[in-house]
């Protein structure tokens, strides 16, 4: 993630684009396109979809730039355009949206009859650390859309709680509630096998201290 | 004990609450398991693939950019048109876009170039291909990234072994010998060298975190200020990293 030094570079960037030179938001672009592309991807779970939004981001990006005064980080300002054209995207893709999570509990449930429900956490089960990771983006897929936003951002992105604060425009501590919620829904997932289609919102504290 | 492990997960306790938190996790095997759990989830998080954009991505943003700015225009020249006042200074450098590229590179080299001169000492994490990280120390940075005159630093397990068989309890403390020292993290390969998540928080010119991790062979390094890359100088084994540089190792046996 940005230091303060990359912070700087944008700015002055920033500023010769905004003087008018449109060749200078190359650098911007070249900057920022992979950060933007990973939270797209993982937000939309389709890399076609996500190269385009990425594309659109970096588009509004520039028609909107000389309204960018510096107030917050660019960073954090193209993420905050990204995360709205996921939104969008959801809001008109609503219905497939849904067709594809019924698919993907079916093919889980008929997988976990052959695992078992063995737990992703079982060391006997022997999982690669890559066949965890895929089911763990399974899983990230599956959340509900306001978690999944922050999950991605604080734990795949490592954005400081602060910046998706400013991004999504919830506060911090509504943020935590649902990075905690999420991270919940993603153990109970994966731990039981990642086979009963979407992560639940189960309370699993109640069940542990008891 | 929930909203504890959330704040906890996310680096929100204090030292107290985190000293009440790991005598809980010594007496509950259960809660020690819940909490391993989310640190897998979380470390293979950070180790899912750093994909990148496909090839090709930012020149297509560009010339859609390109495009749109000429359809912006009122009046379309069909040839490319000079510095003269009428044009938009958008367009007009779409045209020359050549020029324009060379000119800003060469900008960009000199505040680069600055950059580095004046960060002097501070060691620079770069990502690899397949999300491993490593230190890469910068121009005259590198002999100061491994053999920095750091403070004392040490490393304990704690002293009564813990219940559970599954994870080891590490406790650690340094003391940088400069006062400029604003935050201290450590990255390892625990974290996935991280020079975030993991802070250690200060108790009058001491830095102390306590770490549980599963049993198994660590390398680490301090961070102080987010920037600067400190070898464990009492750390018992040391490796090198490839990189001209020391990590400390953490041996926790099974």
């Amino acid at each position: 993630m940005p230091d303060e030094e990359i912070v700087q570079d944008d700015a002055i960037i920033v500023e010769a684009v905004q003087d008018g030179d449109t060749e200078a938001f190359r650098h911007l672009v070249d900057r920022h396109r992979n950060t933007i592309y990973r939270i797209l991807l993982r937000l939309v779970s389709d890399p076609h979809q996500a190269e385009e939004l990425a594309q659109e981001t970096f588009i509004r990006a520039w028609r909107a730039l000389d309204s960018f005064r510096g107030d917050a980080r660019f960073s954090t300002w193209l993420i905050q355009i990204a995360v709205h054209a996921a939104r969008d995207h959801h809001r008109s893709k609503g219905r497939s949206k849904l067709v594809s999570l019924d698919e993907l509990q079916e093919q889980n449930s008929s997988r976990a009859q052959i695992e078992e429900h063995r737990s992703a956490f079982d060391p006997s089960s022997r999982l690669a650390e890559r066949e965890l990771g895929e089911r763990l983006k399974k899983g990230i897929d599956l959340l509900p859309a306001s978690y999944r936003e922050v999950f991605v951002l604080r734990h795949l992105e490592e954005i400081p709680y602060e910046e998706i604060a400013a991004a999504t425009g919830s506060s911090v501590g509504s943020l935590k509630v649902r990075s905690h919620r999420a991270r919940r829904m993603l153990r109970e997932y994966l731990r039981d096998g990642g086979g009963k289609g979407r992560p639940t919102r189960g309370n699993s504290s109640a069940r542990i201290d008891s | 004990m929930d909203a504890l492990l959330a704040r906890y997960l996310d680096g929100d306790l204090s030292e107290e609450e985190a000293r009440f938190f790991l005598e809980r996790l010594e007496r509950e095997p259960r809660l020690a398991k819940e909490l391993r759990e989310y640190e897998q989830i979380l470390s293979t998080a950070h180790s899912l693939p750093r994909t990148g954009t496909p090839s090709g991505f930012t020149d297509t943003v560009m010339q859609r950019i390109a495009q749109e700015s000429l359809l912006s225009r009122k009046t379309v020249s069909s040839q490319p048109a000079p510095a003269g006042h009428e044009h938009d200074a958008r367009s007009w450098f779409t045209w020359r876009s050549w020029q324009g590229a060379m000119a800003i590179a060469a900008v960009l080299v000199a505040v680069f170039g600055l950059g580095r001169m004046t960060s002097t000492g501070h060691g620079v994490m770069t990502t690899q291909p397949g999300g491993t990280n490593s230190i890469v120390a910068t121009g005259t940075s590198s002999v100061d990234v491994g053999s920095a005159p750091s403070g004392v630093a040490t490393l304990t397990t704690a002293a009564h072994e813990s219940p559970s068989p599954d994870f080891r309890i590490v406790r650690l403390v340094y003391v940088p010998q400069g006062n400029d020292v604003q935050s201290v993290t450590v990255a390892g390969s625990f974290n996935g060298w991280n020079t975030r998540n993991l802070p250690l928080k200060r108790e009058g010119g001491v830095w102390t975190t306590t770490l549980v991790l599963p049993p198994g062979s660590y390398e680490y390094m301090f961070v102080e200020n987010g920037k600067r890359w400190v070898t464990d100088p009492l750390a018992p084994h040391t490796r090198d990293d490839g990189f001209g540089n020391r990590n400390a190792v953490l041996d926790l046996g099974a």
